[in-house]
């Protein structure tokens, strides 16, 4: 199930929780749990831009207009290597 | 004594049940090492005095987090006589899944079946025969929040300490290849001397599963002979199959599914809900865009209606009369003429008439916060995902363009989510075309003065030219500077929700006290450096082009006589913007301040610009050189001054050519 989910949301690049459990005929917590799988397996990586100058750089202090990011409901994942690798995998069908 | 713990998920109810069971006799404190709170209580049956430890809650016992190593190694090394795995009915799958790795430790597991009541409620059908036999465990039905079932779980808890059940919990199988290997070094680790405390059988599955604290505690024990044999198990099951990481995980996601399957019958859900149905509307194909489209065009309607007409004029009104007070106060109290004269030129004409326009910015933010808050924002990212990627741009480009909307820095910053150089380059070059918060005063200032009717309108076209220009710009980038392959990037669509009022507000606070900061500082800087500017030398005609500001002014303004808006004070306003963009309206203001008919700045607006040079400077304004701080942003990103001063012209350059090709061609086609 977790390959085929890294699978799933890669080859359809926007993905909700809910239709993921609807595919998978399962619940949203469990995909959940499959995201924080992947997560701790190094296959995606979550994204957080809401938070990136609180993230230590000094260097948004340049503009007090910073604090106003947008996007904190954007939540992305990036495809690491790792998962690069796992969904060309030949054995992986 | 005899040790029971409790473990299950956050929000199991564990601290219910761990209440229910120890009563009053609680001992808060620390695990050694850690901040996590440990929680020990004692439970007293039938005369006899058990002690009863509450594990922090967790979904995994991996080495992932803090609570998870202490559950873990509470569970592994401390050896409670029996652990209650606290398991929430509503949600069995993703509890499940601790079980499994309660079953998996070998430990003596009795699931405390959770939430009954809320599980009947929501017709959620348990068949607890089937569930212990799937599980060889004990289940005992709770609903800890009115203490139902707490006697049986302390009598079977008891029971099963002092081995009156004959326990036959489930082995899971990973499939004959892995559990051979598993094994095969359990053997080796058996025969080994290391001193390990973890059971064996666990420890292999573990450095199977790649577990990063396992593998360095086996280091640290002389083990690299072991790692080396763990390392060719994991080389020869992945020759023939996948990663064996991947296919435990498998292997226990499947074996959930058919517990739940067996003892778990749930209602049917509604399978297109009204939140799919928008969605389908408004990510769609072709009409995705133009929802989009018209939904900002809204925005930015309802920004001027609310924000000018209703709010902007009491502001303004009252800024003026502050300033003709403080007048009339500073006269009255003899201050030195050129304090006067500071006060009312400097502070309100000049800062004062960036204030003005805090209502709209107020309005248009609170705006966006909705939009954001309610989760439309992430489907508009999706419409534009494919726009961006056709045209060779990265998905998440327009999430760092949705960012520096607010400000180009954080808008700079967010690029750094990109993984590929070629990608991530691209959109710090353009993302200064994305019009900042800190630009807004200025066009609502030539809005007011020669487009009060169409503000909405104007507005619009401005921030959607801005965004044709960077995608045009990244367009150009892709094709000649930095060519290679778009990279993968997926993104999650968050579920609509009732935007809340602190939130939208919250957001909207967060914009305007950081506008409001900057005026006080920044802008009042350069005011006052300018003001100064502007007087001296001593004995000229404040604000006239005699003045050093109207030299300086004067010298650069031949460069934008093509544009049409070659004056002095253009080019004063333009040059301090470089410094911050809220200083191009502030400076403005400062040496219109003496302008006959009024002090109005947006009266003297109309005296020296035409319809046609409004438009082509507030192109200008759009797309020149971004301000100091997104300049230095850009230098410190990329690790190179080169970018930087490239920014600096090829910014300017565009801006230019597309100001003086809109005044051209405008004053060709008989506008003025
Ligand atoms: N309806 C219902 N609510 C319950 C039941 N047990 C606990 N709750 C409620 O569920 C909420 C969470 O319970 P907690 O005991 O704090 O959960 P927990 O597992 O300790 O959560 P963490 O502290 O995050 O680990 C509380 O509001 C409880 O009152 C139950 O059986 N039925």
């Amino acid at each position: 199930m977790v390959t085929d989910i890294l699978k799933a949301i890669v080859h359809q690049p926007i993905f909700s929780k809910k239709n993921l459990a609807h595919q998978f005929h399962t619940s949203e917590p469990m995909i959940e749990q499959v995201l924080s799988d992947l997560k701790r397996m190094g296959c995606i990586q979550e994204e957080d831009t809401s938070n990136l100058c609180d993230k230590g750089c000094a260097s948004c202090k340049g503009c007090p207009m910073a604090s106003s990011t947008t996007s904190n409901t954007i939540i992305s994942f990036r495809v690491t290597e790792k998962g690069k690798r796992v969904i060309n995998q030949k054995n992986f069908c | 004594m005899k040790t029971i713990a409790l473990v299950g998920n956050p929000n199991s109810g564990k601290t219910t049940l761990f209440n229910a069971l120890t009563g009053a006799n609680q001992h808060v404190g620390n695990w050694p090492g850690v901040t996590v709170e440990k929680k020990e209580g004692i439970l007293t049956f039938n005369k006899e005095k058990y002690k009863v430890v509450d594990l922090p809650g967790t979904y995994s016992l991996g080495a992932y987090s803090e609570d998870e190593m202490v559950a873990r190694n509470f569970i592994l090394l401390d050896r409670p006589d029996v652990v209650i795995n606290v398991v929430d009915a509503t949600n069995m799958e993703r509890n499940l899944y601790l079980t499994t790795q309660l079953l998996e430790m070998g430990v003596k597991v009795i699931v405390a079946l959770n939430m009954m009541d809320e599980a009947a409620e929501k017709n959620i059908k348990i068949n607890m025969d089937k569930l212990s036999k799937q599980l060889g465990t004990l289940v005992v039905p709770t609903i800890a929040s009115k203490k139902n079932g707490i006697k049986d779980l302390i009598r079977v808890s008891v029971e099963s300490i002092k081995g009156n059940y004959s326990y036959s919990q489930k082995e899971i199988s990973y499939g004959k290849e892995i559990d051979a290997q598993i094994e095969k070094i359990r053997e080796v680790l058996e025969s080994s001397s290391m001193s390990v405390q973890y059971p064996y059988q666990w420890v292999a599955l573990k450095l199977l599963e790649n577990d990063s604290y396992m593998n360095e505690l086996i280091k640290d024990n002389q083990g690299s002979t072991v790692l080396n044999m763990v390392q060719e198990s994991i080389d020869h099951i992945a020759a023939t199959n996948m990663e064996p990481e991947f296919i435990i995980v498998d292997k226990r996601y499947e074996f959930i599914a058919n517990i739940v399957k067996e003892a778990v019958t749930k209602p049917s859900e509604e399978v297109v809900t009204t939140s799919d149905r928008i969605d389908k509307i408004v990510t769609h194909k072709w009409f995705g865009l133009p929802i989009f489209a018209l939904i900002m065009f809204i925005v930015y309607q309802l920004t001027f209606t609310i924000g000018e007409d209703i709010l902007g004029e009491a502001v303004a009104g009252g800024i003026e009369s502050l300033a003709e007070n403080v007048g009339i106060l500073l006269g009255n109290i003899n201050a030195p003429e050129w304090l006067i004269a500071f006060v009312s030129e400097g502070i309100f004409g000049g800062i004062g008439a960036v204030l003005e326009f805090v209502p709209l910015i107020m309005v248009m933010y609170l705006l966006f916060g909705i939009l954001e808050d309610s989760g439309y924002m992430a489907r508009a990212a999706y419409v534009m995902d494919r726009i961006m990627r056709s045209l060779g741009l990265h998905g998440k480009t327009f999430i760092s363009m949705l960012v520096g909307t607010g400000c180009n820095v954080p808008g700079i910053m967010a690029t750094r989510t990109l993984d590929s150089k070629k990608d991530r380059m691209i959109a710090m070059l353009i993302n200064p075309f994305i019009s900042c918060g800190a630009k807004l005063p200025i066009y609502l200032v030539f809005i007011a003065a020669f487009f009060p009717e169409h503000g909405g309108l104007v507005l619009f076209s401005l921030y959607v030219f801005g965004f044709l220009v960077a995608l045009l710009m990244g367009k150009i980038f892709s094709k000649t500077l930095f060519k290679g392959e778009p990279s993968y990037f997926i993104m999650e669509l968050p579920p609509y929700r009732m935007p809340t009022v602190k939130g939208v507000l919250l957001h909207m606070w967060d914009k305007v006290s950081s506008f409001l900061k900057r005026a006080g500082t920044v802008i009042f800087t350069v005011v006052t450096i300018l003001w100064v500017l502007s007087v001296l030398p001593y004995g000229v005609e404040p604000h006239s082009q005699a003045s050093i500001l109207g030299k300086i002014g004067t010298f650069i303004a031949p460069i934008f006589k093509p544009a049409g808006f070659g004056t002095w004070q253009a080019s004063v306003g333009l040059f301090a913007g470089i410094v911050a963009k809220e200083a191009v309206i502030a400076t403005l203001g400062m040496v219109y301040a003496g302008v006959e008919e009024g002090t109005r700045l947006v009266m003297a607006i109309q005296e020296v610009f035409t319809p046609l040079t409004a438009v082509s400077f507030m192109i200008m304004t759009l797309l020149y050189t971004p301000c100091a701080a997104v300049i230095g942003t850009i230098r410190r990103e990329t690790n190179s001054r080169k970018w930087a001063i490239v920014t600096v012209f090829y910014t300017f350059a565009v801006g230019w050519i597309l100001s003086v090709l809109v005044f051209q061609i405008g004053k060709l086609l008989g506008f003025s």
